[in-house]
């Protein structure tokens, strides 16, 4: 496993693990119910603090990889200090985003309705009833890992990934939902697609859908699919 | 000013050194997956390293210059390169007058070849870098690949000369053999960690610029796959399920699934990009001083990586 990692103190909980010669890992024990929001602001502190880095934050750890090395701990360590997660907003964004489950965007609803043994109806409702966050952002450009998804349509990943998913699939794996915002590869079954473009980002990077955001589902009908498709 | 491209190769785009600090927003790095060949190519043209230039997958483009230029092409041995009849030779700098023809056919072994101008080329910033990542179309001509037909342009670069003497390449060959790894994060999943550096891995047919995969040999690992998704980077080894290991590329997805069993030390990490479907090779265990070690030598070696 890592080659040496220390313990320390800030306003909260680290463990910063040496992975490599290049890279770093942080662990936080934060009891804070927000946890992927305060990953998120955190990484993009780190960020902010020094030039030649790059930070990838998923839903249980930082990563640092830095391109200079031997990396600087006392760098990383002096930026974790100056975080103050309560500066960060603590007004969560809400976001509704309507789904189009109609069959010809949803290539995987008719197998995991035959998987789960719940009618097509039952499996949309369930999806689009529930409210879910934004726990993570990355894998491919645009896509968002929201959570928690009831359990009771909780599906593995496709045995074979596809190659390219349509731009704006909606699709399920295990206790989360994502949102193929750009197309691209994807391992997740899908059961719809949204008109709306999430991801538009410009040129400082900032995006409409990160950690924290409160999102909830609306179910649209073909015709309300295409009208919304045709004012983007 | 203008090339026009009358052959295409099988996939050549437009890279610099790629779109860094965007991970964050999942938004990958793409960039030169040799790009230690890339940066020399445009150091041999004493140009900005980031520059921008065409990166060929086996077989390379044939391109009429409408402009006199300069072109320095590095990477993959080529079997051939001519303008107009006569041959021209790699890692030197080499005058296209205008109205001449560039032509390549295909690498004699490894994979990538980068062809690098004394001229910028124009192509689309996103993020600031011009980088192709193509399963999103960013970047380069169209967020594609270049096209028969196509005409591409570029403009005066005075202002952006390099201030240095140009570098002249000693000719060091590619060597992909042997990669050198520091362990991964999830290492000890790993059921026989001494398997792994016995093994010869084989490059699969599926790889491309976001892996490159390996098939027939299998490596002992325990996960049940239900791993929540972790950072992941180019040079960063996954295992999936299959024992099947995966070396990310330069268009390396921001995060991922699969064990993290090893990373390539920053020194060999351009030579994930030479790796060619059927190669062989092994992985070597390094300790994190002799991969400090490795790019204090790389950097003697080729001091222009200073910036990478």
């Amino acid at each position: 496993m890592a080659a040496k990692s220390l313990a320390m103190s800030f306003n909260f909980n680290t463990k910063i693990s040496v992975i490599a010669e290049d890279m770093l890992e942080l662990r936080l024990h934060v009891s804070h119910i927000n946890k992927s929001k305060f990953y998120w602001h955190l990484a993009e502190h780190l960020l902010n603090s020094q030039n030649d880095i790059e930070v990838i934050a998923s839903e249980e750890v930082i990563s640092i990889r830095s391109k200079v090395i031997p990396m600087d701990i006392n760098k990383i360590e002096s930026a974790l200090s100056s975080f103050e997660f309560s500066l960060i907003s603590q007004i969560d964004h809400k976001l509704e985003i309507p789904i189009c489950y109609e069959d010809v965007f949803a290539s995987d609803l008719k197998e995991i309705s035959k998987q789960l043994n719940l009618s097509t109806q039952e499996i949309t409702d369930i999806h689009s009833s529930a409210s879910y966050e934004v726990k993570a952002i990355g894998f491919t450009p645009g896509f968002s890992y929201l959570g928690d998804l009831d359990e009771k349509i909780a599906v593995p990943r496709l045995s074979k990934p596809r190659v390219s998913t349509a731009v704006g699939s909606v699709a399920i794996a295990n206790d989360r939902t994502g949102i193929y915002c750009l197309g691209g590869p994807g391992g997740w079954p899908i059961i719809g697609a949204t008109p709306i473009n999430l991801f538009n980002p410009d040129d400082t990077g900032s995006v409409t859908l990160i950690p924290g955001t409160k999102v909830t589902f609306k179910k649209i009908s073909m015709e309300e699919f295409i009208m919304m498709q045709s004012r983007n | 000013m203008t090339i026009q491209v009358l052959k295409t190769g099988l996939q050549t785009t437009v890279q610099d050194l790629g779109r860094m600090r965007s991970k964050h927003i999942g938004i990958p790095q793409s960039g030169s997956f040799d790009y230690l060949s890339a940066a020399k190519a445009n150091a041999i043209l004493n140009r900005p390293i980031n520059s921008p230039l065409l990166e060929c997958t086996m077989t390379g483009p044939s391109l009429k210059f409408l402009e006199d230029m300069d072109v320095c092409i590095t990477g993959a041995t080529v079997n051939q390169i001519t303008v107009d009849d006569s041959s021209i030779n790699q890692n030197t700098l080499v005058h296209v007058k205008k109205g001449s023809i560039l032509s390549t056919d295909i690498a004699k072994d490894h994979l990538r070849f980068y062809i690098a101008f004394s001229k910028s080329i124009q192509a689309t910033e996103f993020l600031n870098s011009v980088s192709t990542y193509l399963p999103a179309k960013f970047g380069g001509l169209n967020g594609a690949t270049i096209q028969k037909g196509q005409m591409i342009d570029f403009k005066e670069t005075q202002s952006e000369a390099y201030t240095g003497d140009p570098w002249i390449e000693n000719g060091e060959r590619i060597e992909t053999s042997k990669i050198r790894v520091t362990q991964g994060p999830e290492f000890n999943l790993l059921d026989a960690s001494s398997v792994l550096f016995e093994t010869d891995f084989i490059v699969s047919n599926d790889s491309n610029r976001m892996g490159v995969r390996t098939v027939d040999n299998r490596i002992p690992i325990n996960d049940q796959g239900s791993m929540i998704s972790k950072p992941i980077y180019p040079g960063i080894v996954q295992c999936p399920q299959d024992g099947l290991p995966i070396i990310l590329g330069a268009d390396a997805q921001t995060l991922g699934g699969y064990p993290r069993i090893l990373q390539v030390i920053k020194a060999e990490r351009h030579l994930i990009g030479q790796l060619r479907p059927n190669d062989h090779f092994r992985f070597e265990l390094v300790s994190i001083p002799e991969a400090l070690d490795a790019w204090e030598n790389l950097k003697i070696n080729y001091p222009f990586v200073c910036e990478l």
